[in-house]
Protein backbone atom coordinates (compact mmCIF):
# COMPACT_ATOMS: atom_id res chain seq x y z
CA UNK A 1 0.00 0.00 0.00
CA UNK A 2 1.14 3.46 -0.60
CA UNK A 3 0.96 6.18 2.18
CA UNK A 4 1.93 8.70 -0.07
CA UNK A 5 1.98 9.35 -3.68
CA UNK A 6 4.09 11.87 -5.38
CA UNK A 7 3.11 12.91 -9.27
CA UNK A 8 4.01 15.06 -11.89
CA UNK A 9 4.94 17.58 -8.96
CA UNK A 10 6.71 20.79 -9.68
CA UNK A 11 7.88 23.33 -7.37
CA UNK A 12 8.89 26.82 -7.84
CA UNK A 13 9.93 29.70 -5.69
CA UNK A 14 9.56 32.79 -7.79
CA UNK A 15 12.07 31.93 -10.96
CA UNK A 16 13.86 29.37 -9.21
CA UNK A 17 12.69 26.07 -10.30
CA UNK A 18 13.15 23.71 -7.25
CA UNK A 19 11.30 20.42 -8.38
CA UNK A 20 11.27 19.92 -11.54
CA UNK A 21 8.53 17.22 -12.79
CA UNK A 22 9.14 14.59 -9.73
CA UNK A 23 7.13 10.87 -9.47
CA UNK A 24 7.36 8.24 -6.51
CA UNK A 25 5.54 6.69 -4.27
CA UNK A 26 6.29 6.11 -0.55
CA UNK A 27 5.04 2.47 0.70
CA UNK A 28 3.70 1.73 3.88
CA UNK A 29 6.55 0.35 6.29
CA UNK A 30 9.13 1.47 4.36
CA UNK A 31 12.74 3.27 5.42
CA UNK A 32 13.44 5.20 2.48
CA UNK A 33 16.44 7.43 2.05
CA UNK A 34 16.63 10.58 0.57
CA UNK A 35 19.61 12.15 -0.63
CA UNK A 36 21.04 14.62 -3.17
CA UNK A 37 23.35 18.22 -3.79
CA UNK A 38 22.74 21.17 -1.49
CA UNK A 39 20.35 23.08 -2.83
CA UNK A 40 18.91 19.70 -5.03
CA UNK A 41 15.22 20.13 -3.27
CA UNK A 42 15.01 17.65 -0.72
CA UNK A 43 14.05 20.36 2.16
CA UNK A 44 11.30 21.57 -0.16
CA UNK A 45 10.08 18.04 -1.22
CA UNK A 46 9.24 17.19 2.26
CA UNK A 47 8.09 20.72 3.43
CA UNK A 48 5.66 20.06 0.25
CA UNK A 49 4.59 16.51 1.28
CA UNK A 50 3.90 18.57 5.15
CA UNK A 51 1.34 21.14 3.39
CA UNK A 52 3.82 23.74 4.36
CA UNK A 53 4.96 24.62 0.48
CA UNK A 54 2.03 24.66 -2.68
CA UNK A 55 2.96 22.88 -5.67
CA UNK A 56 2.92 25.15 -8.61
CA UNK A 57 2.19 21.77 -10.74
CA UNK A 58 0.47 18.16 -9.63
CA UNK A 59 0.89 16.99 -6.12
CA UNK A 60 1.25 14.85 -3.14
CA UNK A 61 -1.95 12.52 -2.48
CA UNK A 62 -1.90 10.68 1.23
CA UNK A 63 -3.41 8.10 2.52
CA UNK A 64 -6.53 8.84 4.51
CA UNK A 65 -5.32 7.67 7.86
CA UNK A 66 -1.66 8.71 7.36
CA UNK A 67 -0.29 10.68 10.21
CA UNK A 68 2.42 12.62 9.61
CA UNK A 69 5.27 13.13 12.17
CA UNK A 70 7.99 15.61 11.68
CA UNK A 71 11.72 16.72 12.62
CA UNK A 72 12.35 19.77 11.12
CA UNK A 73 16.10 20.66 10.56
CA UNK A 74 18.24 21.43 13.69
CA UNK A 75 19.64 24.94 12.12
CA UNK A 76 16.03 26.35 12.40
CA UNK A 77 15.86 26.68 16.23
CA UNK A 78 17.04 29.24 18.80
CA UNK A 79 18.47 27.11 21.41
CA UNK A 80 18.01 29.99 23.87
CA UNK A 81 14.80 30.06 24.07
CA UNK A 82 13.68 30.02 27.80
CA UNK A 83 11.98 26.42 27.64
CA UNK A 84 13.04 23.15 29.01
CA UNK A 85 13.16 19.30 27.16
CA UNK A 86 10.06 18.48 28.76
CA UNK A 87 7.88 21.36 27.84
CA UNK A 88 9.03 21.13 24.14
CA UNK A 89 8.33 17.03 24.00
CA UNK A 90 4.52 18.07 25.65
CA UNK A 91 3.77 20.46 22.72
CA UNK A 92 3.67 17.31 20.33
CA UNK A 93 0.42 16.16 22.29
CA UNK A 94 -1.68 19.88 22.08
CA UNK A 95 -5.04 19.87 20.70
CA UNK A 96 -5.67 20.83 17.37
CA UNK A 97 -8.05 22.40 18.19
CA UNK A 98 -7.08 25.50 20.30
CA UNK A 99 -8.31 25.25 23.44
CA UNK A 100 -8.70 27.94 26.23
CA UNK A 101 -6.58 26.93 29.53
CA UNK A 102 -5.42 23.82 28.09
CA UNK A 103 -3.83 21.25 30.51
CA UNK A 104 -1.60 18.34 29.43
CA UNK A 105 -3.53 14.79 31.03
CA UNK A 106 -2.09 12.30 32.77
CA UNK A 107 -1.95 10.28 30.17
CA UNK A 108 -0.15 12.53 27.78
CA UNK A 109 2.40 13.34 30.54
CA UNK A 110 2.77 9.44 31.19
CA UNK A 111 3.27 9.33 27.45
CA UNK A 112 5.89 12.10 27.16
CA UNK A 113 7.60 10.01 30.02
CA UNK A 114 7.44 6.49 28.17
CA UNK A 115 9.18 7.94 24.86
CA UNK A 116 11.54 9.48 26.79
CA UNK A 117 12.78 6.16 29.04
CA UNK A 118 12.35 4.69 25.30
CA UNK A 119 14.73 7.05 23.68
CA UNK A 120 17.03 7.04 26.77
CA UNK A 121 16.54 10.83 27.29
CA UNK A 122 14.40 10.66 30.93
CA UNK A 123 17.23 12.26 32.50
CA UNK A 124 16.65 15.36 30.44
CA UNK A 125 13.88 16.45 31.42
CA UNK A 126 14.05 19.77 33.03
CA UNK A 127 16.88 20.58 31.07
CA UNK A 128 17.14 24.40 29.44
CA UNK A 129 17.43 23.42 25.12
CA UNK A 130 20.56 25.64 24.96
CA UNK A 131 22.12 23.18 27.43
CA UNK A 132 21.84 20.15 24.89
CA UNK A 133 24.46 18.33 22.50
CA UNK A 134 23.54 18.37 19.24
CA UNK A 135 22.64 14.21 18.89
CA UNK A 136 20.61 15.31 22.54
CA UNK A 137 18.39 17.75 20.64
CA UNK A 138 17.49 15.62 18.03
CA UNK A 139 16.53 13.16 20.15
CA UNK A 140 14.54 15.51 22.25
CA UNK A 141 12.69 16.40 18.70
CA UNK A 142 12.13 12.95 17.38
CA UNK A 143 10.65 12.50 21.16
CA UNK A 144 8.27 15.51 20.00
CA UNK A 145 7.12 14.47 16.95
CA UNK A 146 6.16 11.02 18.07
CA UNK A 147 3.74 12.18 20.53
CA UNK A 148 0.84 12.67 17.93
CA UNK A 149 1.03 9.03 17.40
CA UNK A 150 2.45 9.18 13.51
CA UNK A 151 2.72 6.21 11.14
CA UNK A 152 4.92 7.98 9.15
CA UNK A 153 7.79 9.70 10.48
CA UNK A 154 9.93 12.64 8.19
CA UNK A 155 13.29 13.37 9.51
CA UNK A 156 15.70 16.31 7.56
CA UNK A 157 19.24 15.78 8.33
CA UNK A 158 18.42 13.92 12.34
CA UNK A 159 22.04 13.56 12.11
CA UNK A 160 23.99 16.58 11.27
CA UNK A 161 26.20 17.92 13.27
CA UNK A 162 25.90 14.96 15.56
CA UNK A 163 28.68 12.65 16.70
CA UNK A 164 29.58 9.15 14.84
CA UNK A 165 28.50 7.28 18.42
CA UNK A 166 24.90 8.95 18.85
CA UNK A 167 24.85 8.77 15.30
CA UNK A 168 24.38 5.16 15.12
CA UNK A 169 21.89 5.30 18.68
CA UNK A 170 19.64 7.29 16.40
CA UNK A 171 19.77 5.24 13.58
CA UNK A 172 19.13 1.74 15.73
CA UNK A 173 16.30 4.08 17.16
CA UNK A 174 14.40 4.30 13.96
CA UNK A 175 15.06 1.44 12.49
CA UNK A 176 13.25 0.44 16.02
CA UNK A 177 9.97 3.01 15.17
CA UNK A 178 10.46 1.19 11.85
CA UNK A 179 8.98 -2.11 13.00
CA UNK A 180 4.92 -0.10 13.24
CA UNK A 181 6.33 3.27 11.27
CA UNK A 182 7.47 4.17 7.83
CA UNK A 183 10.30 6.55 7.69
CA UNK A 184 11.39 8.92 5.39
CA UNK A 185 15.26 10.34 6.37
CA UNK A 186 17.15 13.27 4.35
CA UNK A 187 20.91 12.68 5.09
CA UNK A 188 24.13 13.69 3.54
CA UNK A 189 25.72 10.72 4.97
CA UNK A 190 24.49 7.29 3.00
CA UNK A 191 27.25 5.13 3.94
CA UNK A 192 26.31 4.85 7.62
CA UNK A 193 22.34 4.54 6.98
CA UNK A 194 22.69 2.81 3.96
CA UNK A 195 22.36 -0.66 6.22
CA UNK A 196 19.45 0.69 7.43
CA UNK A 197 17.40 1.29 4.18
CA UNK A 198 14.96 0.03 2.11
CA UNK A 199 15.10 2.12 -1.06
CA UNK A 200 17.62 5.94 -2.00
CA UNK A 201 15.78 8.54 -3.69
CA UNK A 202 18.84 10.76 -4.98
CA UNK A 203 16.76 14.63 -5.74
CA UNK A 204 18.09 16.72 -7.96
CA UNK A 205 15.55 18.77 -9.10
CA UNK A 206 14.20 15.41 -10.29
CA UNK A 207 13.95 12.43 -8.41
CA UNK A 208 16.00 9.30 -9.04
CA UNK A 209 15.45 6.31 -7.37
CA UNK A 210 17.97 3.64 -7.04
CA UNK A 211 16.51 1.08 -6.32
CA UNK A 212 18.87 -1.53 -6.03
CA UNK A 213 16.93 -3.28 -2.37
CA UNK A 214 13.49 -3.22 -4.60
CA UNK A 215 14.55 -4.80 -8.04
CA UNK A 216 11.03 -4.94 -8.87
CA UNK A 217 9.49 -1.61 -7.48
CA UNK A 218 7.99 0.22 -11.43
CA UNK A 219 7.93 3.40 -9.50
CA UNK A 220 10.78 5.41 -11.64
CA UNK A 221 8.16 7.36 -14.25
CA UNK A 222 10.83 9.87 -15.48
CA UNK A 223 14.00 11.12 -15.16
CA UNK A 224 17.16 8.70 -15.55
CA UNK A 225 19.48 6.89 -13.15
CA UNK A 226 20.48 7.43 -9.84
CA UNK A 227 23.99 8.00 -9.73
CA UNK A 228 24.58 5.27 -7.35
CA UNK A 229 23.36 2.79 -9.92
CA UNK A 230 25.40 4.73 -12.37
CA UNK A 231 28.80 4.46 -9.93
CA UNK A 232 27.99 0.90 -9.70
CA UNK A 233 27.48 0.21 -13.42
CA UNK A 234 29.70 2.45 -15.10
CA UNK A 235 32.49 1.77 -12.82
CA UNK A 236 32.30 -1.46 -12.06
CA UNK A 237 32.01 -1.25 -7.93
CA UNK A 238 29.96 -2.45 -5.17
CA UNK A 239 27.46 -1.06 -3.55
CA UNK A 240 29.81 0.05 -0.35
CA UNK A 241 31.81 1.41 -2.74
CA UNK A 242 29.27 3.52 -4.55
CA UNK A 243 28.22 4.79 -0.86
CA UNK A 244 31.69 6.22 -0.32
CA UNK A 245 32.18 7.29 -3.33
CA UNK A 246 29.11 9.53 -3.06
CA UNK A 247 29.92 10.32 0.22
CA UNK A 248 33.10 11.41 -0.38
CA UNK A 249 32.16 13.95 -3.40
CA UNK A 250 29.92 15.65 -0.64
CA UNK A 251 32.16 15.96 1.55
CA UNK A 252 34.28 18.16 -1.17
CA UNK A 253 31.94 19.39 -2.28
CA UNK A 254 30.80 21.01 0.98
CA UNK A 255 34.90 21.36 2.03
CA UNK A 256 35.18 24.14 -1.21
CA UNK A 257 32.01 25.74 0.07
CA UNK A 258 33.44 26.32 3.77
CA UNK B 1 7.84 58.79 52.89
CA UNK B 2 4.15 58.61 54.32
CA UNK B 3 3.22 61.90 53.37
CA UNK B 4 4.82 61.25 49.72
CA UNK B 5 2.47 58.46 49.62
CA UNK B 6 -0.56 60.41 50.74
CA UNK B 7 -0.47 62.53 47.15
CA UNK B 8 -3.19 61.10 45.16
CA UNK B 9 -1.09 61.91 42.15
CA UNK B 10 2.12 59.84 43.56
CA UNK B 11 -1.16 56.74 44.51
CA UNK B 12 -1.57 56.70 40.84
CA UNK B 13 1.91 57.00 39.34
CA UNK B 14 2.70 53.77 41.62
CA UNK B 15 -0.70 51.76 40.25
CA UNK B 16 0.30 52.95 36.98
CA UNK B 17 4.28 51.67 38.00
CA UNK B 18 3.18 48.47 38.73
CA UNK B 19 0.01 47.92 35.80
CA UNK B 20 3.11 48.71 33.61
CA UNK B 21 5.53 46.51 34.92
CA UNK B 22 3.18 43.65 34.20
CA UNK B 23 1.79 44.99 30.87
CA UNK B 24 5.88 44.73 29.75
CA UNK B 25 6.48 42.07 31.68
CA UNK B 26 4.15 40.18 29.32
CA UNK B 27 4.61 41.40 25.82
CA UNK B 28 8.12 42.39 26.50
CA UNK B 29 9.04 38.79 26.85
CA UNK B 30 7.27 37.40 24.05
CA UNK B 31 8.83 40.20 22.11
CA UNK B 32 12.45 39.51 22.66
CA UNK B 33 11.28 36.28 22.57
CA UNK B 34 9.62 36.64 19.12
CA UNK B 35 12.86 38.72 17.71
CA UNK B 36 10.37 41.37 17.28
CA UNK B 37 12.26 44.48 18.96
CA UNK B 38 12.88 46.53 15.96
CA UNK B 39 9.41 45.96 14.91
CA UNK B 40 8.56 46.65 18.40
CA UNK B 41 10.05 50.27 18.08
CA UNK B 42 9.01 50.64 14.77
CA UNK B 43 5.40 50.58 15.44
CA UNK B 44 6.15 53.01 18.60
CA UNK B 45 7.86 55.63 16.52
CA UNK B 46 5.19 55.37 13.62
CA UNK B 47 2.45 56.03 16.35
CA UNK B 48 4.11 59.57 16.96
CA UNK B 49 2.78 60.37 13.11
CA UNK B 50 -0.50 59.45 14.47
CA UNK B 51 -0.33 61.37 17.37
CA UNK B 52 0.70 64.52 15.42
CA UNK B 53 -2.89 63.84 13.11
CA UNK B 54 -4.63 63.71 16.43
CA UNK B 55 -3.06 67.66 17.16
CA UNK B 56 -4.07 68.42 13.72
CA UNK B 57 -7.72 67.00 13.48
CA UNK B 58 -8.37 68.12 16.99
CA UNK B 59 -8.88 64.66 18.58
CA UNK B 60 -7.27 62.95 21.34
CA UNK B 61 -3.95 62.26 19.95
CA UNK B 62 -3.70 59.02 21.51
CA UNK B 63 -6.73 57.68 20.02
CA UNK B 64 -4.71 59.27 16.45
CA UNK B 65 -1.20 57.05 17.60
CA UNK B 66 -3.53 53.79 17.95
CA UNK B 67 -4.52 53.47 15.06
CA UNK B 68 -1.15 54.46 13.30
CA UNK B 69 -0.08 51.81 15.75
CA UNK B 70 -2.68 48.94 14.74
CA UNK B 71 -1.90 49.97 10.84
CA UNK B 72 1.65 50.08 11.02
CA UNK B 73 2.04 46.34 12.78
CA UNK B 74 -0.68 45.00 10.92
CA UNK B 75 0.61 46.32 7.84
CA UNK B 76 4.42 45.35 8.34
CA UNK B 77 3.04 41.59 9.08
CA UNK B 78 1.56 41.70 5.53
CA UNK B 79 4.54 43.26 3.62
CA UNK B 80 6.80 41.23 5.26
CA UNK B 81 4.80 38.05 4.27
CA UNK B 82 4.13 39.23 0.94
CA UNK B 83 7.43 40.47 -0.25
CA UNK B 84 9.67 38.87 1.75
CA UNK B 85 11.62 41.91 2.12
CA UNK B 86 13.74 42.16 5.45
CA UNK B 87 11.42 42.96 8.78
CA UNK B 88 14.64 45.73 9.55
CA UNK B 89 13.98 47.66 6.04
CA UNK B 90 10.13 47.57 6.59
CA UNK B 91 11.02 48.75 9.87
CA UNK B 92 12.91 51.73 9.99
CA UNK B 93 10.18 53.00 6.51
CA UNK B 94 7.66 52.95 9.19
CA UNK B 95 9.72 54.42 11.78
CA UNK B 96 10.92 56.93 9.41
CA UNK B 97 7.86 57.76 7.69
CA UNK B 98 5.66 57.88 11.08
CA UNK B 99 8.22 60.31 12.95
CA UNK B 100 7.71 62.64 9.80
CA UNK B 101 3.99 62.77 9.83
CA UNK B 102 3.92 63.32 12.98
CA UNK B 103 6.25 66.55 12.85
CA UNK B 104 4.83 68.05 9.36
CA UNK B 105 0.99 67.32 11.40
CA UNK B 106 2.74 69.55 14.07
CA UNK B 107 3.77 71.92 11.87
CA UNK B 108 0.41 72.01 9.83
CA UNK B 109 -1.53 72.22 13.63
CA UNK B 110 -2.29 76.39 14.08
CA UNK B 111 -1.26 77.76 16.93
CA UNK B 112 0.93 76.95 19.89
CA UNK B 113 2.89 73.75 19.38
CA UNK B 114 2.11 71.01 21.80
CA UNK B 115 4.94 69.24 24.14
CA UNK B 116 5.70 66.39 22.15
CA UNK B 117 9.08 65.54 24.61
CA UNK B 118 6.04 64.27 26.49
CA UNK B 119 5.48 61.19 24.05
CA UNK B 120 8.83 61.03 23.46
CA UNK B 121 9.46 60.07 27.76
CA UNK B 122 5.98 60.07 29.33
CA UNK B 123 4.49 61.74 32.18
CA UNK B 124 4.10 59.22 34.88
CA UNK B 125 3.07 61.45 37.46
CA UNK B 126 0.38 63.37 35.55
CA UNK B 127 -1.74 60.12 35.47
CA UNK B 128 -4.97 60.69 36.21
CA UNK B 129 -7.65 57.91 37.71
CA UNK B 130 -9.57 58.00 34.42
CA UNK B 131 -6.33 56.41 32.56
CA UNK B 132 -5.30 54.10 35.48
CA UNK B 133 -8.71 52.37 33.91
CA UNK B 134 -7.80 52.03 30.87
CA UNK B 135 -4.31 50.81 31.57
CA UNK B 136 -6.15 48.62 34.05
CA UNK B 137 -8.65 47.10 32.06
CA UNK B 138 -5.57 46.53 29.02
CA UNK B 139 -3.33 44.74 31.99
CA UNK B 140 -6.59 41.94 32.13
CA UNK B 141 -6.74 41.71 28.36
CA UNK B 142 -3.31 40.87 28.27
CA UNK B 143 -3.34 38.61 31.19
CA UNK B 144 -6.42 36.61 30.02
CA UNK B 145 -5.36 36.56 26.44
CA UNK B 146 -1.89 35.15 27.14
CA UNK B 147 -2.61 32.71 30.32
CA UNK B 148 -5.45 31.21 28.84
CA UNK B 149 -3.73 30.15 25.71
CA UNK B 150 -0.37 30.10 27.63
CA UNK B 151 0.71 26.36 26.12
CA UNK B 152 -0.18 27.35 22.39
CA UNK B 153 1.75 30.73 23.47
CA UNK B 154 5.03 28.80 23.97
CA UNK B 155 4.76 26.67 21.00
CA UNK B 156 3.30 29.65 18.57
CA UNK B 157 6.95 31.62 20.00
CA UNK B 158 9.09 28.23 20.32
CA UNK B 159 8.42 26.61 16.91
CA UNK B 160 5.87 28.00 15.00
CA UNK B 161 6.22 25.94 11.70
CA UNK B 162 5.66 22.73 14.05
CA UNK B 163 2.55 24.14 15.34
CA UNK B 164 1.74 24.67 11.19
CA UNK B 165 2.48 21.08 10.60
CA UNK B 166 0.83 19.55 13.45
CA UNK B 167 -2.53 21.21 12.42
CA UNK B 168 -2.87 23.91 14.85
CA UNK B 169 -4.28 27.09 13.64
CA UNK B 170 -2.27 29.89 14.89
CA UNK B 171 -2.90 32.50 12.57
CA UNK B 172 -4.71 34.43 14.47
CA UNK B 173 -1.77 34.56 17.24
CA UNK B 174 0.33 36.46 14.33
CA UNK B 175 -3.21 38.72 14.65
CA UNK B 176 -3.94 38.71 18.06
CA UNK B 177 -0.10 39.51 19.34
CA UNK B 178 0.20 42.28 16.81
CA UNK B 179 -3.09 44.15 18.13
CA UNK B 180 -2.07 43.82 21.73
CA UNK B 181 2.07 45.23 20.63
CA UNK B 182 -0.02 48.17 18.92
CA UNK B 183 -2.54 48.65 22.62
CA UNK B 184 0.59 48.27 25.08
CA UNK B 185 2.70 50.74 23.30
CA UNK B 186 0.21 53.33 22.52
CA UNK B 187 -1.44 53.08 26.09
CA UNK B 188 2.29 53.26 27.49
CA UNK B 189 3.15 56.25 25.65
CA UNK B 190 1.11 58.35 27.90
CA UNK B 191 2.21 57.06 30.55
CA UNK B 192 5.92 56.38 30.26
CA UNK B 193 6.48 57.92 26.26
CA UNK B 194 7.66 56.01 23.75
CA UNK B 195 11.59 55.56 24.61
CA UNK B 196 10.71 54.36 27.84
CA UNK B 197 8.15 52.02 26.91
CA UNK B 198 10.35 50.10 24.53
CA UNK B 199 13.24 50.20 27.67
CA UNK B 200 10.54 48.73 29.93
CA UNK B 201 9.78 45.88 27.15
CA UNK B 202 13.26 44.98 26.50
CA UNK B 203 15.38 45.40 29.97
CA UNK B 204 13.50 43.24 32.39
CA UNK B 205 12.89 40.44 30.57
CA UNK B 206 16.56 40.82 29.48
CA UNK B 207 17.65 40.43 32.66
CA UNK B 208 14.94 37.69 33.88
CA UNK B 209 16.59 35.38 31.42
CA UNK B 210 20.00 35.50 32.59
CA UNK B 211 17.90 34.02 36.34
CA UNK B 212 15.66 31.32 34.34
CA UNK B 213 14.90 29.20 31.02
CA UNK B 214 11.19 28.79 31.44
CA UNK B 215 8.62 31.06 29.70
CA UNK B 216 6.22 31.15 32.51
CA UNK B 217 9.34 32.40 34.95
CA UNK B 218 10.56 34.63 32.84
CA UNK B 219 7.43 36.99 32.98
CA UNK B 220 7.12 36.68 36.47
CA UNK B 221 10.39 38.17 37.27
CA UNK B 222 10.43 40.35 34.28
CA UNK B 223 7.43 42.07 36.51
CA UNK B 224 9.38 42.16 39.51
CA UNK B 225 12.00 43.41 38.04
CA UNK B 226 10.17 46.06 36.32
CA UNK B 227 8.47 46.89 39.50
CA UNK B 228 11.32 47.86 40.66
CA UNK B 229 12.61 49.87 38.33
CA UNK B 230 10.05 51.71 38.04
CA UNK B 231 9.10 52.69 41.81
CA UNK B 232 12.84 52.68 42.45
CA UNK B 233 12.94 55.64 38.89
CA UNK B 234 9.97 57.15 40.88
CA UNK B 235 11.80 57.71 44.31
CA UNK B 236 15.06 58.94 42.97
CA UNK B 237 12.65 61.43 40.71
CA UNK B 238 11.27 62.50 43.43
CA UNK B 239 14.21 62.98 45.20
CA UNK B 240 16.91 64.34 43.35
CA UNK B 241 14.11 66.47 41.63
CA UNK B 242 14.99 65.21 38.20
CA UNK B 243 12.17 63.53 35.40
CA UNK B 244 11.00 60.26 36.47
CA UNK B 245 11.38 58.99 32.60
CA UNK B 246 14.75 59.44 32.58
CA UNK B 247 15.66 58.09 36.31
CA UNK B 248 13.69 54.50 35.73
CA UNK B 249 15.65 53.78 32.52
CA UNK B 250 19.23 55.04 33.93
CA UNK B 251 18.28 52.64 37.24
CA UNK B 252 17.01 49.89 34.86
CA UNK B 253 20.25 50.21 32.69
CA UNK B 254 22.41 50.68 35.51
CA UNK B 255 21.23 47.51 37.28
CA UNK B 256 21.46 45.54 34.11
CA UNK B 257 24.83 46.01 33.49
CA UNK B 258 26.03 45.64 37.69
CA UNK B 259 24.02 42.39 36.89
CA UNK B 260 25.89 41.22 33.77
CA UNK B 261 29.23 41.84 35.24
CA UNK B 262 28.41 40.19 38.44
CA UNK B 263 27.02 37.13 36.70
CA UNK B 264 30.72 37.07 34.76
CA UNK B 265 32.30 37.57 37.56
CA UNK B 266 30.74 34.76 39.16
CA UNK B 267 30.89 32.58 36.14
CA UNK B 268 34.73 33.50 35.91
CA UNK B 269 35.59 32.17 39.78
CA UNK B 270 33.25 29.23 39.11
CA UNK B 271 35.52 27.31 36.52
N1 LIG C 1 12.36 30.13 0.71
C1 LIG C 1 13.00 30.04 -0.45
N2 LIG C 1 12.94 31.05 -1.36
C2 LIG C 1 13.58 30.97 -2.54
N3 LIG C 1 14.29 29.93 -2.94
C3 LIG C 1 14.39 28.87 -2.11
C4 LIG C 1 13.76 28.87 -0.81
N4 LIG C 1 14.03 27.71 -0.21
C5 LIG C 1 14.80 27.01 -1.07
N5 LIG C 1 15.02 27.71 -2.21
C6 LIG C 1 15.79 27.25 -3.38
O1 LIG C 1 15.24 26.02 -3.82
C7 LIG C 1 16.26 25.11 -4.13
C8 LIG C 1 16.10 23.85 -3.29
O2 LIG C 1 16.35 24.15 -1.92
P1 LIG C 1 16.19 23.09 -0.74
O3 LIG C 1 16.32 23.82 0.55
O4 LIG C 1 14.98 22.29 -0.97
O5 LIG C 1 17.50 22.18 -0.98
P2 LIG C 1 18.07 20.98 -0.07
O6 LIG C 1 18.22 19.84 -0.98
O7 LIG C 1 17.27 20.78 1.15
O8 LIG C 1 19.52 21.54 0.29
P3 LIG C 1 20.44 21.31 1.61
O9 LIG C 1 21.14 20.01 1.40
O10 LIG C 1 21.41 22.44 1.53
O11 LIG C 1 19.57 21.35 2.83
C9 LIG C 1 17.58 25.85 -3.95
O12 LIG C 1 17.98 26.34 -5.20
C10 LIG C 1 17.23 26.97 -3.01
O13 LIG C 1 18.05 28.06 -3.25
MG1 LIG D 1 17.66 21.01 3.33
Amino acid sequence: MNVIQIQNLHVNYGKIQALDNVNFNIKQGEFLGIIGPNGGGKTTLIKTILGMIEPSKGGVTTHEDTVIGYVPQLTTFDRKFPITVGEVIKTGHLPKRVMPFYKYSKEANQHVLAVMEQLDIAELFDRQIGQLSGGQMQKVLIARSLMNHPNVLILDEPTAGVDEDSRAHIFKMLQQLNTSITIIIISHNITALSPYLDRIIYINKQAHVHSDNHPTSGDVMEGDMCPIDWFIQGEKITKNEAYQAHDQKQKMASGVRK
Amino acid sequence: MTNLLSYAFMQNAIIAAILTSVITAIMGTIIVEKNMVSLSSGIAHTSFGGIGAGYFLGIEPIIGGLFFAVGASLGANKIQKSTGANTGTITSMFWSTGMALGILFIALTPGYPPDMMSYLFGDILSVNRAYLWIIGVLTIIILIATLSYFEYWKLYLFDENYAKVIGINIKHFDIVLYILIALSIVILIKVVGIILSLAMLTMPPAMAKMFTHKLKNMMLLSSLIGMIFTLAGLMISYYLNIPSGASIILFGALSYFLTVSVKKASKKSNT
